[in-house]
């Protein structure tokens, strides 16, 4: 699964996820792909369940970019903890993602198995996704 | 090179209030400059503009821009900006241009032929650059640049140097590949539990997406 080599501090705020995505609006290096439609959180799990659904799918054609990376470490507090004591553990690792965000690219499939493949894929994230294909 | 024609009208109502309000009567704020001219503010319709960018040469065509109260300008399309998720056109940036002083512009790679090692499916086609820098007079812009990939195999690359336009000069880095093929690559299973974070240097620059489509290539095995 993909995570940070290494980070400069090991525990992170929340944050807000707010406004549309600043970059990676457009398609940039294959032909389809899946645009975020919402704002959330990605896990390194749900990335991966994506990737291996679309390759398998796929069957040794085409080529995939995910063109999101989980960085943000999130922790949690152990089952049946009072509050207080400190932050919880770390727990797993999420992408951040806004609406209008490219998610992953296809190329070297035709269209048809292009959706069926990001159709599979967007069952594993948690996100309402759509569709897209290149512009002109 | 298409030459297509555009009516704009000068846009009074400026800034980020102004440019909405245009929006909401369906026009499209845009923007004219170069040739060391004063900049115009301009707003055109958006069905006009989905015609004038509707021939098979898309945003590469030479558009003769008709405005209120001024003679014949010629023009590219320079820039689009799009709203992330409708992708409705928000504004057009144009810029003018001399019939005689060479523009930089960015032009379609068309792969044309049939690859044999794609057909058999010993390959993948990687078309690695889609668009090509160039820098021409007006006249001279080809709708798309063609590139043959019946002749490639697997491990034979076609750079940018390979390619040739007539009166056309290429400004990509000339050892770029523009498009090769790939072997195909076969998917084993793999479940590596993530360790928790360990307090570091700082991750080195560009890891974000670089590192994205590096370890999903890592995860899977060269097929023979």
């Amino acid at each position: 699964m993909l995570e940070p080599k290494r980070t400069k501090y090991r525990k992170q705020q929340k944050g807000r996820n707010t406004g549309m995505s600043k970059g990676a609006t457009s398609i940039d290096f294959g032909e389809y792909g899946l645009r975020a439609l919402e704002a959330g959180w990605i896990t390194s799990r749900q990335i991966e369940a994506a990737r291996i659904a679309i390759t398998r799918h796929m069957k040794r054609q085409g080529k995939l970019w995910f063109r999101i990376f989980p960085d943000k470490p999130i922790t949690k507090k152990p089952a049946e903890t009072r509050m207080g004591k400190g932050k919880g553990a770390f727990d797993h690792w999420v992408a951040v993602v806004k609406p209008g965000r490219i998610i992953c690219e296809l190329e070297g499939v035709d269209e048809a198995l292009a959706r069926e493949c990001l159709a599979l894929a967007s069952h594993k994230l948690p996100l309402k996704v759509k569709f897209t294909i290149r512009e002109i | 090179m298409a030459v297509v024609t555009l009516q704009t009208a000068v846009r009074t109502a400026l800034g980020r209030q102004g440019a909405k309000r245009v929006r909401r009567q369906g026009l499209i704020p845009a923007i004219l400059y170069g040739e060391q001219l004063e900049n115009v503010n301009l707003e055109i319709g958006e069905h006009a503009l989905k015609v004038a960018l509707s021939t098979p040469a898309g945003r590469n065509v030479i558009i003769e821009m008709t405005r209120d109260g001024a003679e014949m300008t010629r023009v590219v399309l320079r820039d689009i900006t799009r709203n992330p998720i409708t992708r409705q056109v928000l504004h057009v940036d144009f810029q003018r241009i001399s019939e005689n002083k060479p523009i930089n512009m960015t032009i379609p790679v068309l792969l044309v032929g049939e690859c044999l090692a794609v057909s058999e499916g010993r390959g993948i086609l990687d078309h690695a650059m889609r668009t090509l820098e160039i820098k021409c007079l007006p006249k001279d812009i080809p709708a798309n640049i063609e590139v043959d990939v019946s002749e490639l195999d697997i491990g034979r690359v076609i750079r940018v140097s390979d390619i040739t336009v007539a009166n056309v000069e290429l400004l990509d880095i000339p050892e770029r590949p523009v498009v090769d093929i790939l072997l195909p690559t076969l998917f084993v299973e793999d479940e590596v539990e993530g360790a928790e974070p360990v307090e570091g240097e700082v991750p080195a620059e560009g890891e974000d997406e670089a590192v994205a489509s590096e370890s999903g290539k890592e995860s899977e095995e060269k097929g023979k």
